[in-house]
């Protein structure tokens, strides 16, 4: 959005009151990526956050050739990299869909972490497949590939037939 | 199951599993040179507490200050015993 790239350079004019603002505004996809990547909510929380102060601290060099959110994702996708632990399942209530998020959390987590960093920014439904491209790095037909593949990795985990 | 099924059912459970926090307190915390309201406040509120305390001892615990009749003084007129 225009108004997340103003911003963004309000940030790199050192206006703390714009942060804020783009922290309340996607708090909750740099939360839910972080935790779906690394299935811990005190872990989730910290990559969030040091996620926004990432952002905050190279502002100034944010040339505005890609949305604010993905790239906010991309940063949260590398610090979520950097931890190397394995993610643990996180025990969450079970909504009232077919396939139990219990599973889904369980097989996400199952999954190869580059295959599980497509997923989850594919299914948590805020971003187009540029911007997920662009969060991951990769190419649209890299990523549509790769999307295929991930999306048969995790139907198999969970013991969905096609 | 097909595809666009299966894409429909995870997003459903994604959105119903996502969960809520508030990470502003965490990210103020991290910001270099940033200081939390706590922070600023209790510097603040001492330096109050000291100039009042600095006021009421200069004017010897009273708020309000007599002015010194000066300009009285220095308007008498000369005494007239003194005269050629």
């Amino acid at each position: 959005m225009c108004e997340d790239k103003d911003l963004l350079a309000r940030c790199a004019r050192g206006d703390e009151l714009a942060l804020r603002k783009l922290v309340a505004c996607h708090q909750s996809l740099a939360y839910n990526l972080a935790l779906r990547n690394l299935g811990c909510r005190e872990d989730a929380e910290e990559v969030a956050a040091e996620a926004f102060v990432r952002m905050w601290r190279t502002a100034k060099s944010f040339r505005g050739e890609c949305s604010v959110k993905s790239h906010l994702c991309r940063i949260v996708v590398n610090l979520c990299r950097d931890r190397s632990r394995r993610p643990r399942p996180l025990t969450v209530p079970e909504p009232n869909v077919t396939i139990g998020f219990e599973r889904v959390a369980e097989g996400l987590l199952d999954l190869e972490p580059a295959d599980r960093e497509l997923l989850v920014l594919y299914y948590l439904d805020e971003l187009s497949y540029e911007e997920i491209g662009i969060a991951l790095g990769i190419s649209y037909d890299v990523l549509k590939t790769r999307l295929v593949r991930a999306r048969a990795r995790l139907r198999e985990l969970l013991g969905v037939k096609p | 199951m097909n595809d666009s099924e299966f894409d429909r059912q995870m997003t459903e459970s994604f959105a119903s599993a996502a969960e809520e926090r508030q990470i502003w307190p965490i990210v103020a915390r991290k910001l270099p040179g940033s200081m939390t309201v706590s922070e600023w406040l209790a510097p603040l509120l001492a330096a109050c507490l000291a100039l009042l305390i600095l006021h009421r001892v200069h004017t010897g615990g009273t708020a309000s200050v007599e002015p010194i009749p000066v300009a009285t003084i220095a308007l008498q007129p000369p005494s007239s015993s003194s005269a050629p």
